[in-house]
């Protein structure tokens, strides 16, 4: 990868990389370039002095405002953060994907203050409000955490739509029952324009997308960056209710879960969720924790009933735990969860 | 005028305004109110909807940024300029730009004066001129494109783009 300078320069790599796939793909019928992936991070932290993911060298300011480039001896000029917004930060790599998934989480993890930003169904499902996008397919999970492995009701389910699906009846049904009863935790998209795919991407529930195909590197950085200015304004209308309101968030979920086993998992303070919490009152169909969310050090009070849940971030504590803990219960074990506070959905 | 003369014309003296011309001593108002980084045809979202929107042009400025329509044609560019006002400017950071904390000042360009509503209009025919500048909430663009009136386009043409 090349020492890259300036903002052009960057765009231009990504424009290339575009377009040697594009080529590939109508000669060999195949992609060979690594395809662009960017990663909505939430911040709570400044821009002063924070670190690259580790071994890939430091960040280097480009030519235009608030756009860095990793730069250093490994993998130079493959990693951009654009930190525009303040409380959502968008990180473009052109690592390899699982060599990219690992040093993003590692980073994430390693830095108090930055957490994912956690998609809900109608925010993984925003382009098809949007004109020339189609949904072409989804990604749907329920991995039963809380119950032992041997008895554990897994269920996993990944389609692609096309033409072929109208093919078998009863196959649209399914799939939609499907998506009423399970989280969602991917949604592949393709964005039509003249006849032929202009983007083709997918997007999952941790906030990251993978961009397979493009034609126009500013098109899709819009697409992204239109997903990053959803999920601010979300966290900031959030915050604000909370400021205004003091309540609680609720998280509605459309499975039962075991509560017993929902507060071994919590009291052991690791995990996706990223919560350390004790358990301060316990009757059969209910349970109250109070404790930390790691990524800011912030107190939480939760009260878990076997559907539902209420989070309480008192203070000035982040609410990126509500997204959170509702994307990640819900492919865990709880299904289709949604976030309300006072009745109003949140993050929708 | 052939129609695509006049459409060349305009769209050939509203770039002059974004630039400056050392030989014929002229500086383009949007040039000298700091408007240099400027996008032609290039998509912006709109807040909470994302729909895609392209005005011909918009320019990014050191307190402000600007939304430009061109026109030949009679109709009002009113709509459209309206619907600038909804612009998402975090959607400039897609090329390069910050973001503002307030909507883009919105404008329209034309070879003779049109009715587009409650937005400023520019003619730039063979002087410059200029309504409805109250409406630009830019004081320093303001200022300059108030600055830029009377002037005479065609000096700066031949001899610089």
């Amino acid at each position: 990868m090349p020492h890259l300078q300036t903002f052009a320069e960057m765009k231009n790599l990504l424009q290339a990389g575009f377009e040697g796939n594009e080529e590939s793909l109508s000669r060999f019928g195949a992609t060979y370039s690594t395809q662009l992936k960017a990663y909505l991070i939430e911040s709570n932290i400044s821009l002063t002095d924070f670190p690259c993911p580790d071994e890939y060298g430091r960040w280097k300011k480009l030519d235009a405002e608030h756009w860095h480039v990793n730069d250093g001896s490994h993998s130079p000029g493959s990693l951009f953060l654009d930190s525009t917004r303040k409380r959502v930060w968008i990180l473009y790599s052109l690592l390899d994907a699982n060599e990219s998934d690992a040093a993003i989480s590692k980073w994430i993890e390693g830095i108090n203050g930055l957490d994912r930003c956690w998609l809900s169904r109608n925010q993984l499902l925003y382009f098809g409000q949007v004109e020339s996008w189609k949904e072409k397919g989804i990604g749907l999970k329920f991995s039963d955490g809380l119950t032992p492995e041997e008895n554990a009701g897994n269920f996993s389910l990944k389609a692609w739509y096309g033409g072929a699906t109208r093919q078998l009846q009863g196959l649209e049904d399914v799939l939609t029952l499907a998506k009423e009863k399970f989280a969602i935790y991917s949604t592949r998209w393709q964005k039509i324009s003249g006849g032929s795919v202009a983007i083709s991407a997918e997007w999952y529930s941790n906030g990251k997308v993978t961009i397979n195909r493009a034609v126009d590197v500013d098109e899709v950085m819009l697409s992204i960056s239109d997903i990053a200015n959803r999920y601010e304004d979300a966290i900031l209308e959030a915050t604000k209710i909370r400021d205004n309101k003091m309540g609680a968030f609720e998280l509605d979920f459309t499975q039962t879960i075991d509560l017993d086993a929902f507060a071994q998992t919590v009291s052991m303070g690791r995990g996706t969720m990223n919560l350390w919490l004790v358990e301060t009152e316990s009757e059969s169909d209910f349970k109250r924790f109070r404790g930390v969310d790691l990524h800011t050090w912030d107190r939480v009070f939760l009260d878990v009933g076997p559907d539902y849940a209420y989070l309480t971030v008192p203070g000035k504590g982040c609410v990126n735990a509500a997204p959170r803990i509702a994307t990640v219960q819900g492919e865990d074990n709880a299904g289709k969860t949604s976030i309300y506070f006072d009745g109003v959905e949140m993050f929708a | 005028m052939p129609d695509t003369d006049n459409r060349i014309v305009l769209w050939r003296n509203t770039i002059q305004l974004f630039h400056s011309y050392k030989k014929v001593q002229f500086t383009g108002p949007f040039f000298a109110a700091g408007y240099t980084n400027y996008r032609v045809e290039s998509p912006l979202s709109e807040k909470s909807t994302g729909t895609p929107k392209q005005p011909d042009i918009f320019a990014c400025g050191p307190e402000g940024w600007l939304a430009i329509d061109l026109t030949c044609d009679d109709r009002s560019k009113k709509c459209q300029l309206d619907s600038y006002k909804d612009l998402d400017s975090r959607s400039l950071s897609t090329y390069g730009c910050r973001a503002y904390t307030t909507p883009p000042d919105t404008m329209s360009s034309r070879l003779t004066f049109g009715n587009d509503g409650n937005h400023c209009e520019m003619v730039v025919m063979n002087s410059f001129d200029l309504k409805k500048e109250e409406y630009i909430q830019n004081n320093p663009l303001r200022n300059a494109l108030i600055e830029m009136k009377g002037k005479n386009h065609k000096e700066v043409a031949g001899d610089s783009i």
